[in-house]
């Protein structure tokens, strides 16, 4: 056996893949998710401005990569299944970042026979602050400070271990987030068009977005 | 119990003369085709040549119910899901209208599923493959029901 054997054919045929890019960083305030914005089907860009950010809560978001399909009835069971469990909280209290990841976890793992869905979900809510958790490929559940998947992840393992600090600021951890996915986006051929942003910290929640010639040097 | 959302594949490991129907009381290995009216069973196109979404798309209803039930079991405790379940029951054991006279009338469980404002294919063709001229007869229905 010479090297390592990728299966590229893990897509079932004709599915719509989120070769991607996301990342999610654990700052002072709060949490801030990123993401590219490509969607392809083969070598054909199905859709250049997709947003692989996706709601499940007031303050908890999920980055999807993967099968589109797939990420996207997994993030729309788990948002069903937290409003249902938001509805029988006393008043003031939302769920925590922590219940969204764990019933992630838990659908990825019992479906992973027939699902190809990577996400990495996180939040800010008052008990815990941000977190972040990834659950990879198999179903998985992983707390860290911050994580990064898709297939352009690859290409910036080591310049985000040097480069990450923990409690940065606001714009420093926006930075942090730019430069990584304008890397990978750069070496890898299946992530590209805008870098998605969204901050999520006690005050609510954030959009940005970054054109090509924001982010490009 | 886990939250399937993909219906399982029910390819049968293992198939005998009445897998797929029910047993006749005079021969009891086999099944009753005077009753069914579709002549001797054939099972080789029952097993073969089916297509790979077939068992899928079949279980999907059931499947999305059930998980939709774990999930207030998990949220609300196991009265929740016990009840949706008998107030199902209880539509299906008192709602009878034979079969030759068009079935029973979905209002009741449409209301329960959360489908009376909804219409879809299984409206227009209801009752899938036991319908239309493949109606079970009264006798057999009643029998059925009835337990004898």
């Amino acid at each position: 056996m010479n090297g390592i054997s990728v299966d590229i054919n893990h897509l079932k045929k004709g599915e719509v893949n989120l070769g991607t890019s996301i990342m999610a960083v654990k700052f002072k305030d709060g949490v801030i998710l990123g993401a590219d914005s490509r969607t392809t089907t083969g070598s054909y860009i199905a859709n250049r401005v997709t947003d692989k950010l996706t709601q499940i809560h007031d303050t908890i978001y999920c980055c999807r990569s993967g099968s589109a399909a797939d990420t996207q009835a997994v993030a729309d069971m788990v948002k069903y299944y937290l409003q249902i469990y938001a509805s029988q909280l006393p008043f003031d209290e939302k769920p925590t970042t922590e219940v969204a990841a764990n019933v992630f976890q838990e659908i990825c793992y019992n479906n992973k026979d027939n699902l190809s869905a990577g996400i990495i979900c996180a939040g800010y809510d008052s008990k815990n602050k941000g977190s972040v958790y990834s659950i990879p490929i198999g179903g998985s559940i992983h707390k860290q400070d911050y994580a990064i998947a898709g297939s352009g992840s690859t290409f910036i393992y080591g310049w985000c271990n040097e480069n990450f600090k923990q409690e940065m600021e606001q714009d420093e951890c926006v930075a942090f987030i730019k430069t990584a996915l304008s890397e990978a986006i750069k070496w890898d051929g299946s992530s590209g068009g805008l870098i998605r942003m969204v901050i999520l910290t006690e005050k609510g929640v954030e959009r940005k977005v970054f054109y090509p010639e924001d982010y490009q040097k | 119990m886990s939250l399937r959302i993909v219906p399982e594949n029910n390819k049968t490991s293992s198939v005998n003369t009445t897998t797929f129907g029910q047993a006749a009381e005079h021969a009891p290995g086999l099944q009753d085709i005077l009753r069914t009216q579709e002549g001797p069973l054939n099972m080789a196109s029952k097993l073969n040549n089916r297509h790979p979404l077939e068992a899928r798309i079949a279980n999907w209803e059931q499947t999305q119910h059930d998980t939709r039930l774990e999930t207030y079991r998990r949220v609300f405790g196991a009265g929740e899901p016990i009840k949706r379940t008998m107030e199902l029951e209880i539509v299906d054991a008192t709602d009878f209208k034979p079969s030759v006279l068009g079935g029973p009338d979905s209002m009741h469980r449409d209301i329960l599923m959360n489908k009376d404002t909804t219409v879809d294919w299984e409206d227009v063709y209801k009752g899938g493959f036991e319908s239309g001229i493949n109606v079970k007869d009264f006798h057999t229905e009643m029998e059925r029901k009835v337990g004898i």
